[in-house]
């Protein structure tokens, strides 16, 4: 770490090479395409490499690494959802269920996960799927802890709501 | 400790977890590890810029006190500098204002002993 911060470039591609599996992860709950993630990954990168002098080593680098990976998601979100907007088509489509997804379930879902707020979606992945806390995931996305509870919460009980005839066939 | 209920009625639960890990799981592949690994490190790579920008960052410290100092310099300076102008402004007053008084106040004296002079010549 120090030496990445006395800028030896060897240094900071072992942390590169140690970190983005994990990175990818978080930009990936936020984004709402994999190519989106993958350039989140890259500039938030950057950023750290940019800021790695404001780094304090009493921190934990993953941490401090996840919040400005996630930062860089939020904001490619936050640009593609103001290009989106400039070319919103005459009738809004709703996501359909894809027939050539491989189960029902994964299309369902897929569906499902589409008609949810984007934070309540990245909460419930962060959570869910990486195994963060409602503490950890605040963080990462700049919100009080109560608020990604409940915003897990809300998002589980609109899936819930959107699959419930799924698991009643069952 | 207790465990927050996963999404789903109970039994449920894995399979939603599961699908959700199938859903936003990474491409397959070291391929695409090592791809990503070389474009991120491409970004980051020392250009010109880089360094330019780099260097800057660590004189920045430096340069803000430097700054800083060069601020409370020119300020000392300006300050001793006015009140040297104001000093010599003061006594050129001062020194300007002493003759037309004296001038003054014996035109006046004169004048009041010409009319004593009069009045005690005077018919």
């Amino acid at each position: 770490m120090c030496e990445a911060q006395s800028g030896s470039e060897t240094a900071f591609a072992m942390l590169v090479h140690t970190h983005m599996r994990r990175a990818y992860a978080v930009a990936r709950a936020i984004c709402a395409t994999h190519e989106d993630a993958e350039d989140a990954v890259q500039d938030g990168f950057l950023h750290a490499y940019r800021a790695l002098e404001r780094f304090r080593p009493e921190q934990a680098f993953a941490a401090w690494l996840n919040r400005i990976v996630a930062n860089a998601a939020l904001d490619i979100g936050r640009r593609r959802k103001v290009r989106d907007a400039d070319s919103l088509p005459e009738t809004l489509s709703v996501p359909q269920f894809d027939p050539s997804e491989r189960s029902e379930l994964r299309g369902r879902l897929s569906v499902a996960l589409e008609f949810l707020p984007d934070r309540q979606r990245s909460v419930l992945v962060l959570h869910d799927v990486e195994g963060y806390t409602h503490g950890e995931i605040g963080v990462m996305l700049g919100i009080p802890e109560g608020t990604a509870r409940s915003d897990l919460h809300h998002a589980r009980a609109s899936l819930r709501e959107r699959l419930r005839d799924l698991w009643s066939e069952r | 400790m207790t465990m927050e209920p996963r999404i789903g009625p109970n039994g449920r639960d894995d399979e939603m977890t599961r699908t959700l890990r199938l859903i936003y799981a990474p491409p397959d592949g070291e391929a695409f590890w090592e791809g990503l690994e070389r474009r991120i490190l491409a970004r980051v790579s020392v250009t010109e810029e880089d360094l330019w920008w780099r260097q800057l960052s660590r004189w920045r410290r430096g340069l803000a006190i430097a700054g800083a100092a060069a601020i409370v310099v020119a300020g000392l300076v300006a300050q001793h500098s006015n009140r040297q102008r104001s000093l010599a402004a003061y006594r050129e007053i001062e020194s300007s204002r002493v003759a037309p008084v004296q001038v003054a106040s014996e035109t006046e004296r004169e004048a009041s002993r010409d009319v004593t002079l009069r009045y005690v010549m005077g018919p």
